[in-house]
Parts: C-alpha cells; structure tokens; sequence
C-alpha cells in the first residue's frame, strides 16, 4: 500500500492543528499543544506527549476505540475522546511501512 | 536524606553486620522491578507483564558484604506527582520512609519515558542507582546506550542488568555498598534547570523556607519549592513550618504560580514536565542511538493479529474458552488418577481399622471430605498456568485494550477486564489488584462484581456436577457457566452504575507493553504459589470443615428402634436398606435438624437439604461446599466410593444439577473475599451491598431455571 505522501500531506491541512483522533492509522504528528479542556494534560505530559513529540497512530481497537499510539519509542492507548484533546501537526511521508493486514484496516479514506 | 540509621551490630551467619540500610526499588510499571527484586533477593513472588501487578509492598532481606539490605519492591510509578492509588503507596514510600538508596529500575528499551521519574527523584536528592534493565533487549532492538557517559550526565551509577537471567545483580548489589560507604560525603547533585525566570523564584521560596529561624527542613528544599510551585497539595504537610509561616510560604507560592502561568500561559505543572523531559532528551542525545531495524517488531507483528478489528475479540473469546477447556479437558486424567489413589486409600483405611467411629471419621470425615476437593488441584493448576502465561506475556493489557469500548459502555474501564479475568483464578487478588483503576467509582463497582466472575474455588463444584449430569458436555456446560458470570457481572455493573453511581469520567492512558516470553521460572513460581495456597487451604479450613461437618451429621445418635444398628460394614449388605438407614440417621443428627431449618428456602429452587447445607457450609470457601457433599452423601451411602454415583442415587435431575451450580456460581462470596471487598472499599454498606444482592440474584436465577425449566417440562 503505497500511499504517496503529497496525498495526506496535501490535501488535509498542512501546517495546521489538528485532534491527535483525526489522524488515520499508520499516520504521524507531532505534538502542538493540548486543547485547554483537556484535564488530563498533566499525566499526557509526563508519559511524554510534549511538544514536538512525534506520535504514530498504530491501530484502533476492534470496535474503534479505544486507539494505540507510539511515541518516545513506546506503545500507549488513549480513548478517542481523550485523543482529541491533543492538537498535532500532521507529518507527511511516514506512510513508509507495510503493515500485515487483515479486514479494512488498509483502505484509504 | 541519606542519615546514618544507627549502628547496628548483629551476626548473621557468622559474619558481622555492622549496617543496615534501606533500600527502595522504583521505576515505571512494567520495567522488571519485580523480576530483580525476585533475583536480587532469592525470594520469589507473583511477577506479571501487566502494568500494575504489584499492588502491595513487598520487602526481602539481602546481607551482602557486611551489609543488611532491606530491599523494598514498590508498585509501579510513572511519576512522583500523578496519582494513582498504587503510584501513592510508592510516592509514600519514598517520602515518608526515607530509604537511604533508590535503585530505579528502567525498561532499557523504552528509556526516554522511563527517565522522567529519575529527573523527579533526581530531585528527591536520594541516593541513586539506575538498573538499566532488559539490556538484552536494547542489544536487540539495535539501541546503544552509552551507560559511562549517562552514568556521569545523570550524576549516578548506571547498571545493566537483564533481569530475567539475574546478570548484572552482583554489580548492582557492589553499586548499592559503594554507595551506602559514601553516604555522607556531599556531593552535588545534577539540577534540572528550568530557565531564568522559574529559578529566580525556586531560590525566592527556598530563601523563604531556609530562614535560620526556621527548623533544617526534611526535604531538600529546591524540591519543596518546584512542589509548590506545580501547586503539588502532598507538599504542604512536608513543610516542617509553623502555621503562619507556611501559610506565607503557600501564599507565596500562589502568588508565583499564577505570575508563571500568565507569563507562559501553561500550567506550571506541564512547563516543569516539559523541561524534565528537555533534560532526559539532552542526556540521551549524547549517550542513546537507535537504529531502527527493517521491517516491524516483533509486538507490533503479533498485535496485528491479536488485536485486529476483526480477529480481535473472536481471539479473546477463543483464548478464555481455550483455557476453560484446557482446565477440564487435559485436567481430567490426573483428576482421574488422583481420585483412584483416594479411592484405594478408603479402601484400604476401612479394611484396617474396625468399624466405629474412629473408622467413620477417617472415612467419611477426612477422606471423604478433603478427598473430595483434592482431586481438583489439577484443574486449578492449569487454570492458573493460563492466567499466568496470559499475564507475563503482556496479553492482558491488550485485553483491556480490545474490551474498552464494551466496558465502558457498560460504566465500567477497560483497567477493569484485568482483574475480572484474574477473578477467574481468585476473588482476593483481584479484589486487590482493583487498586490499578484510578477512579474510586470504577474500582467500587469492579469490586462489587468480581465476585460473579467464576473464581477457581466454585469450578470443583462445576466439574462434580457438570461431570456427572453432562458427562458429554462439561466443557461446554463450564463455560457457559462462566459466559453467564460475566453476563451477569455486566448487567449488575451496569444497573448498579447508573443505580449508585454519576457517571464520573475516568481516562484510558493505558501503556500496552512488549510481548516478552513468560519464563518457566515464574510460570513454575506462579504455580507453586498456588499449589501452596490450596494444600494449606485443604489443611485448615476445608479439613476442620469437613471435620465439622462429619460430627454434626453423626451426632447425636438416633435412639436405638430397630433392633441392630451395628450392622457389619463388609460390602454384604444390601445397598438400600443401608442406604436409608444412614439418611435417617443424618437426619436425626444437628446437621438434619439445621438441614430442615434451611429446607424451605431452597425447596423452590429443587435443592434438598443436603444441598442446602452444602451451600451454607460452602461461605467459609467455595471448595467446602463439594467437600461437605462428600461428607454427607458418602454417609447416605457407603458403598460408593465416588460422590458421582452418590449424587445419581439421590435423585438429582440434571434441571436441578444446572440450578445448583447457577446458585453457587452467583451466591454471596466467601468470607476471605467478603474481607477483601471490606478491606479495599473501607466500607461496611458496600460490603453489605454485595453479600445481600448476589444471594438474592443467586437465588432468583436459580428460582428461575428450576421453576421455568420444570413449566417446560425439563425436570
């Protein structure tokens, strides 16, 4: 599955902020800031989402939430509600693996 | 930190301890610490690839050299400010107890995140050793460290250790003498430094709490004033002030805060976590490369599969039912050879001994009685070697990862899978491993329907009767059994969620760690672990029961009305009319007259009384209820030697066999759970809630199937 990185990259607002939850699976961003709502912005930070920290959404979970991320070199899962509270800058180019697929992981939105 | 502790000479095996010390393990869940404590102390104890199986302090005692080591395995802890209830025991620990060293034990591989607690403890000014933990690993992953150059940028011996292969132990148990022979020589510590503007007012607050006035403070007072400035509330009653002046102090300390946030418009709390990280990054810029290998790891790889949208939950459901099937199915040949060996011991008893009560009491009392659980240790076994091989393999946590989104729908947490399937072994521990969900509600409600998870004590009576009534279908009768535990668990967790409970938000920030092979060592510990458990049980409790029960149902005597009582028990006898004459005997006996006392209760739900008192027998623990019914029904009847064929003969339809096992699978939980619940809920009502409802829904379920299945004409 070769999704060409101009495709995320350009068509879905480049540059800008958006909730860590939007992301597809398999793509990066690096952390901005957390949305003022979010009370759990303290315990994020320490188990590392801080700024320019990059984050790759790994999967989500069979009934599409709860989501897997990683960062810092380790896997961590956030529910969806609390994914959004995180405000990324979507990084092209990182669609660089091919991952073993059952079902509809692989589509392409 | 760091005082002397008093010299104490003692001698120990002959050589002479002239220091004690106090030694803490830390580090985030997860990292091994329980592995190299196990390694480093020789004692053994439950370890788990599950963030948070620690869930109470455990201490072990090392000499080495001429010290004594009183080493402390703490729970996990991500961080010294976030709380969790198991992060606090930790948080306290380190506070209050004053440990003269910390060893923090890191998770090689994942080191970054790691060292955001040693920036804290950093801090803290203890005493600090790194064990940089699963090297192995790091080797692998193709990572270097270069544990010199990080030793000397973090102020601290640095240690590779791979737990699981005890290497590295010796150089940690050497790092841990040299440094406690150099407690008292100052040294200066590494400092994070948080840019001008936040050091300028740390040094305003320290001057303020280091006024010569005041008392030396217990804690290094860069700490207090990086606490109070996050606006940490643990920090106040560790200020060693009067009133007054901790009141400025605080005051102060607002008036910093809130100049801090305007100035930076963040939170004080995540600047500092920002900059702790800032400085883990720069020390691992000098001393960590990664260079990632080809294709995916090995934990991603299989998580492609275990947690996939589709294979996902169908793997979940296959593994547990797995796994009951495995208890039954490979447990029921060393059940069988078991039960012969207690067979020929019956045999063998009651050919030596004369007939009377000495006799009967060996027989019926302990053979028949402890015998009757005893065969079971088999299937126990296997159950808690599958749910220690799902724990140390790191399964679990992508248990509750998969089932969140059903959970939490039901007003539970995903956390809350974890110990429902550590239920299935045990109510106890998992009622104490609730202790890993943040929220108060979340962990009252988990409580509250453990308990209905099918804990291991309930499956002899399961097997005896799914054995006998559905010899075809056990397997499929148990799980389903279990299938109907966690159905009702939901529904109640559900009711009683909205019933008690506002809807309070607790997150999902669950790590999901590294597949790691589970070693045979601490699957074998694990095991034993249990065996132990269970002989000691069959040894107390199940044996004085059995006892127990023996004697109220020989005693007293019904009067002598037909003529010979003592007829010869030598296999001649005709099988009914010995039979019946044991069943009134019990019956005249305290145990018949306290059967006809609970007889109505259970009637409707097609119990006899001797159900009925099994069941009773059965709230001091679970297993007594079989052994009570080999007590009682091998006193009916003599002849045979398997309560299977005993239980047949009493009339027992399999409608009512299903309903009996509903009942015992749902009544109220025994008493060392019951103490559990009260123990972690600290509450009387709760504890009350939950002995009140499950007998109530035991017997409205059992009700239910007897009633409805006699309507349909299955009795």
């Amino acid at each position: 599955m070769n999704l060409s990185s101009n495709e995320v990259g350009d068509a879905l607002s480049k540059g800008q902020g958006v909730p860590l939850s939007d992301l597809d699976e398999g793509e990066c961003g690096v952390v901005i800031r957390f949305s003022t709502a979010s009370k759990l912005r303290i315990r994020l930070r320490e188990m590392g989402f801080t700024p320019e920290t990059m984050i790759e959404v790994i999967r989500s979970a069979p009934l599409a939430d709860p989501i897997e991320y990683s960062l810092k070199g380790y896997f961590i899962s956030l529910r969806r509600e609390e994914a959004k509270e995180i405000i990324v800058r979507r990084i092209d180019g990182k669609r660089k693996r091919r991952r073993f697929r059952f079902g509809w992981r692989g589509r392409n939105k | 930190m760091g005082k002397e502790k008093g010299e104490d000479f003692a001698l120990v095996g002959g050589a002479v301890i002239n220091k004690r010390i106090r030694v803490g393990l830390a580090g985030n869940p997860n990292s091994g610490k329980t592995t190299l404590f196990n390694e480093l102390t020789g004692s053994h104890q439950k370890v788990g690839n599950w963030p948070g199986v620690t869930v109470e302090v455990k201490t072990g005692t090392i000499y080495y050299e001429d010290y004594e080591i009183e080493l402390t395995d703490l729970p996990g802890t991500y961080s010294i400010s976030t709380i969790s209830n198991e992060e606090r025991i930790a948080r306290d620990y380190i506070l209050d107890y004053c440990p003269d060293i910390i060893i923090q034990v890191v998770e090689g591989p994942n080191i970054e995140r790691n060292l955001y607690l040693t920036t804290q403890l950093i801090e803290l000014e203890v005493p600090l050793i790194l064990a940089l933990n699963m090297y192995d690993e790091v080797k692998e992953k193709g990572i270097k460290i270069r544990t010199k150059k990080l030793s000397a940028l973090l102020g601290m011996p640095v240690i590779p250790t791979v737990g699981k292969r005890g290497k590295g132990v010796k150089r940690l148990l050497e790092a841990v003498a040299k440094l406690a022979g150099h407690s008292h020589k100052p040294k200066k510590p590494v400092k994070i430094n948080y840019g001008h503007e936040y050091e300028g007012h740390i040094d305003e607050l320290i001057r303020m709490m280091n006024h010569p006035e005041y008392r030396e403070p217990a804690y290094p007072s860069r700490w207090l004033a990086l606490g109070l400035i996050e606006g940490d509330d643990y920090i106040s009653a560790r200020m060693h002030l009067s009133d007054e002046d901790r009141k400025r102090v605080m005051d102060k300390a607002t008036g910093i805060r809130n100049h801090l946030t305007n100035l930076y418009h963040i939170d004080p709390k995540e600047y500092i976590a920002d900059q702790r990280y800032g400085f883990v990054s720069g020390a691992l810029k000098e001393t960590f490369k990664h260079r990632p290998q080809e294709g995916l790891s090995v934990t991603h790889r299989i998580d492609d599969i275990l947690t996939n949208r589709i294979l996902g939950l169908p793997i979940l459901f296959f593994l547990m039912w797995l796994l009951f099937q495995a208890t039954f199915g490979l447990g029921q040949y060393p059940v069988g050879w078991i039960e012969a060996g207690i067979g020929f011991l019956s045999g063998l008893v009651s050919s030596i001994f004369p007939t009377g009560p000495v006799k009967d009491l060996l027989v019926d009392g302990l053979i028949g009685g402890v015998g009757s659980v005893i065969v079971f240790l088999p299937n126990i076994l296997i159950l808690f070697l599958g749910i220690s091989i799902l724990e140390d393999s790191g399964y679990m946590a992508r248990a509750a990862f998969v089932t969140d989104r059903v959970m939490h729908a039901l007003g539970l947490h995903g956390k809350s899978f974890v110990p429902m399937v550590m239920g299935f072994g045990c109510s106890v521990p998992a009622i104490m491993a609730t202790r890993m969900l943040e929220s108060r509600r979340d962990r009252l409600l988990t409580m509250l329907i453990i308990p209905l998870m099918s804990c291991s004590a309930r499956l002899p009576i399961y097997i005896l009767f799914a054995g006998t009534f559905f010899p075809n279908h056990a397997g499929n009768i148990i799980f389903g059994l279990y299938l109907f535990g966690i159905f009702c668990a939901l529904v109640i967790g559900r009711l009683f969620s909205s019933l008690f409970f506002h809807r309070g938000y607790s997150p999902f920030v669950m790590e999901l760690p590294s597949y790691r092979m589970p070693t045979a060592r601490s699957i074998v510990f694990h095991m034993w672990h249990r065996v132990r458990i269970y002989l000691k049980k069959m040894g107390g409790i199940i044996l004085v029961g059995s006892l127990l029960l023996w004697f109220l149902g020989a005693y007293p005597k019904p009067p002598d009305k037909s003529g010979s009582p003592m007829i010869s028990d030598n296999g001649t006898v005709v099988e009914s009319g010995e039979g019946l004459q044991k069943s009134s005997k019990l019956e005249f006996a305290f145990i018949g007259q306290l059967g006809r006392l609970i007889e109505p209760t259970v009637q409707p739900l097609g119990f006899d009384w001797k159900m009925g008192v099994s069941l009773l027998s059965g709230f001091v623990a679970k297993e007594v209820v079989v052994s009570s019914m080999g007590v009682l029904y091998s006193a009916e009847n003599h002849q045979s030697s398997l309560l299977q064929n005993a239980l047949v003969k009493s009339g027992i339809t399999p409608l009512v066999a299903v309903a009996f096992m509903v009942f015992s699978l749902l009544y109220t939980p025994c008493l060392a759970t019951v103490g559990a619940i009260f123990r972690e809920s600290g509450s009387k009502k709760w504890t009350a809630l939950s002995i009140i409802y499950q007998s109530s829904l035991a017997w409205l379920a059992a009700f239910v199937i007897y009633q409805g299945g006699k309507v349909l004409g299955l009795g």
